[in-house]
């Protein structure tokens, strides 16, 4: 009896421990002591309203666009009879749903989780470790499962009606959802884990494979009122397909539409017996898991040749082999640029498209129209903007160094511009030589997105400097979980958008095209100027304060 | 070498060093005691540059960390209590950058690296990951990086953490070939018997204040250093002001 009481009190404070852990992460208030702006602590209470909108805005955004297309199916997949096939195909987006927004999740938190160590050396079970860690697990996956389920649910109700019984299997079914997904991302976690611990090009090939995800992506979201239209018109031939394809999801979507309880108990049992194998495998596995070495393999050192280089190509070196050697850093800042090369690719095989869409547009001169496109995408990469954050521990290296702070801040800006250059020009040549753009015209198009691009490497360490944060655990809370690099990207959209909103709104009419291109191209100089000022005079007063 | 007048350093309202006071000579090999929380890590860490002060000024081969702490970052080097470094870079990526900084020539960098590397038993683990090394390593490259541009003054937060025997011995043995030819040494530890044997000069530092200094024969009479610093501790618990 004591032994159960003792083991329900430690899970309750290892899970305790995890939740403790994960409202850390998004609602604690950060230290800025050492030069940063102001002194004492961030407002709590102001960090966790921020925090609150913010994400209360993006569930409110994606629940309302899904509850959209869910508007679409759902009356005439009912009156074809095949209701189950409204619920299946949402169960299927909220599994895909699931499984995107928590595979790196359940990885980094079930197999490679900082504390490991401590709680194995600790008098607690391995299993309720994992017990403690799956716990918190389910209920990130059930957010994220609900932004689809709930609208799902909820245009079923608003074009149907809902009785009792129906609302109650509703919850009961998605309560059981995370498991679904944890059937598939956490075996998938552990090959990532194996991958991790023993290849050698870990950052490659989590990076490629991120990108193909992110792309995959990317194409069912923009495809996704196609695919929803031809799925409700052609249903009668889609929907046997989906039923061999996700047999479970067929139960789930019985149960559903037809509020059958039988077919809720086989879809639990689709759903709990591969989860219990699971669980049973990783509870005998978990120490193994756990402690599995990641040194990757040996490297021996040969002697070679040095090649001395300037301090200033040393420092860029420095901080491109960081942004490099993190898939993580590199598919969180440098997302812009896949856009930045697909775009020009996409705009060489489908012109007539391109046509037809900017033919409907207010006119404007098109090669302005793809300066100003080029500049926003741009604008969304912020390699830049957690690079004084991601100093974190070793800041006392460079601190501690012969380096004067302008030189470090130039570098971080520096790095930035040299990654998103080639892209950039890239993208500047072809749409040069798609639109036939003349001399002037072809200098400005280029010029335009460059300065951009400059710019925006700028203003991420300009605003990196006032909110620093050095308290991290991972890297990802430095680049994905920082204000600092969402304040970022909103400035240089806006920095990069507001000049051609005017334009488009108020100046068309008034100026040409190439004269408000020299016009931006002098405000693009001016804030150049100003950011490179201010990190060679206040902001590396404000670095040398840091610590 | 070192001069450190009337150092002053604050956190919020507690004094983390109050008005301390050091000279060390060049070729002096300077131990500095004190219990955990004493003021060592902040004493060492302003005389780097790394933290600020509010009052006081500290003197690097005559020109202050203040006014020129480019100039003074030049001529020394700092290592760590707990050597972080740069995870993403193999072992001579780390020695080559900090070579690149002390702008190093090719001939000189490659003949210390391998030197260094070959006596701290590291050569064939240069080019793994530092994420990949344990402490040790990791505080075997921060002292190789420390030493590879020879710096006049050589400053250390508990340079002894973590070594294995012989990389300890080799220190040792570094430290004092370093003295003979003229630079200094400052460096804070908990291993009073390697301070006792190693230097010449010791400073005893106690909430802030610097307790004790001078030579190893002056401070510890015919008492071992652990006794006087045992005695100091326990008086001034008695007597706190």
């Amino acid at each position: 009896m004591y032994f159960w009481n003792w083991r329900g009190i430690m899970l309750r404070i290892l899970i305790k421990s995890r939740l403790d852990a994960l409202l850390y992460a998004y609602f604690h208030p950060r230290n800025r002591k050492n030069g940063a702006a102001g002194s004492g602590k961030v407002s709590g209470t102001s960090r966790i309203i921020g925090m609150c909108f913010l994400f209360a805005y993006v569930f409110w955004a994606l629940m309302r666009m899904f509850y959209e297309v869910f508007l679409i199916m759902c009356r005439p997949l009912a009156e074809n009879g095949t209701s189950w096939f409204y619920f299946a195909f949402g169960g299927v987006m909220a599994f895909g749903f699931g499984v995107v927004c928590s595979l790196l999740i359940v990885h980094k938190q079930l197999y490679d989780a900082r504390d490991n160590d401590l709680l194995l050396s600790m008098p607690v079970k391995p299993r309720d470790i994992l017990v403690s860690r799956l716990v918190m697990l389910w209920v990130q996956t059930f957010v994220f499962e609900m932004m689809i389920l709930l609208p799902l649910g909820l245009a079923y109700v608003h074009e149907m009606g809902a009785a009792p019984a129906g609302v109650v299997l509703f919850i009961v079914t998605s309560l059981l959802f995370p498991m679904l997904t944890f059937v598939f991302t956490c075996p998938v976690g552990w090959v990532l884990q194996l991958l991790s611990a023993h290849a050698k090009r870990k950052t490659f090939i989590t990076t490629v494979f991120s990108v193909i995800f992110l792309i995959l992506y990317m194409y069912f979201i923009m495809r996704l009122n196609d695919i929803v239209t031809k799925v409700t018109i052609d249903s009668q031939m889609y929907a046997p397909v989906f039923r061999r394809a996700a047999y479970p999801l067929y139960f789930y979507g019985k149960a559903m539409a037809g509020q059958s309880g039988t077919d809720f108990l086989i879809f639990a049992l689709f759903v709990m017996v591969p989860f219990l194998l699971i669980f049973l495998l990783l509870s005998r596995s978990f120490i193994h898991l756990a402690t599995m070495k990641k040194t990757g393999a040996r490297i021996r050192y040969r002697q070679k040749r040095m090649k001395p280089k300037q301090l200033m190509r040393a420092l860029m070196d420095r901080e491109l082999l960081h942004f490099s050697s993190s898939s993580m850093y590199m598919l969180n800042g440098a997302i812009g640029l896949l856009f930045i090369v697909i775009l020009p690719v996409v705009m060489i095989f489908r012109m007539d498209a391109v046509t037809q869409v900017t033919s409907q547009l207010p006119k404007l001169d098109l090669w302005l129209l793809a300066a100003a496109g080029i500049s926003l995408i741009s604008a969304m990469n912020i390699i830049s903007a957690p690079s004084v954050s991601l100093e974190g521990k070793n800041l006392w290296i460079i601190r501690s160094l012969p380096v004067p702070e302008k030189k470090v801040l130039l570098a971080k800006a520096a790095a930035h511009i040299v990654v998103c250059i080639p892209p950039v020009l890239f993208a500047s040549a072809v749409m040069a030589v798609l639109f036939r753009t003349g001399f002037l015209q072809t200098v400005f198009l280029f010029l335009l997105p460059l300065l951009s691009n400059v710019m925006t490497g700028l203003v991420g360490v300009v605003i990196n400097l006032q909110f620093p944060r050095f308290d991290w655990i991972s890297e990802t809370a430095a680049v994905k979980q920082s204000m600092t690099t969402f304040v970022s990207m909103l400035v240089s959209v806006a920095g990069a958008a507001i000049p051609y909103l005017l334009y488009l709104f108020l100046l068309s009419g008034v100026l040409k095209a190439e004269v408000f291109a020299g016009i931006v191209l002098f405000y693009l100089v001016c804030a150049d100027y100003w950011c490179y000022h201010y990190l060679c005079t206040r902001g590396a007063v404000k670095f040398s304060r840091l610590s | 070498m070192l001069r450190i007048e009337h150092l002053t350093k604050s956190y919020g309202d507690k004094r983390a060093v109050d008005d301390l006071s050091l000279h060390i000579l060049p070729g002096e090999l300077y131990a500095f005691i004190g219990h955990n929380g004493a003021g060592k890590t902040t004493t060492i860490k302003c005389c780097c540059g790394i933290l600020q002060f509010e009052s006081g000024d500290i003197f690097v081969d005559g020109m202050s960390v203040r006014e020129k702490p480019l100039a003074c970052k030049r001529v020394m080097a700092y290592l760590p209590d707990n050597p972080d470094l740069y995870e993403f870079m193999s072992g001579i990526r780390y020695l080559n950058f900090v070579a690149d900084v002390y702008e190093i020539p090719r001939v000189e960098r490659e003949e210390r690296i391998a030197r260094y590397a070959d006596m701290f038993d590291l050569t064939a683990d240069l080019a793994q990951p530092v994420g990949d090394y344990s402490h040790g390593m990791k505080q075997k490259l921060a002292l190789i990086s420390a030493l590879i541009h020879e710096p006049k003054l050589l400053i250390m937060d508990e340079p002894f953490v973590g070594l294995d025997p012989a990389a300890s011995y080799q220190m040792k043995q570094v430290m004092r070939e370093m003295c003979s030819r003229g630079s200094s040494i400052f460096f804070s530890t908990h291993v009073l018997e390697v301070a006792e044997k190693l230097c010449d000069k010791v400073a005893i530092i106690k909430n802030g204040k610097l307790v004790v200094s001078g030579s190893m024969e002056e401070v510890k009479g015919q008492e071992s250093l652990e006794d006087v610093f045992l005695e100091l501790e326990g008086n001034h618990a008695e007597n706190p002001d």
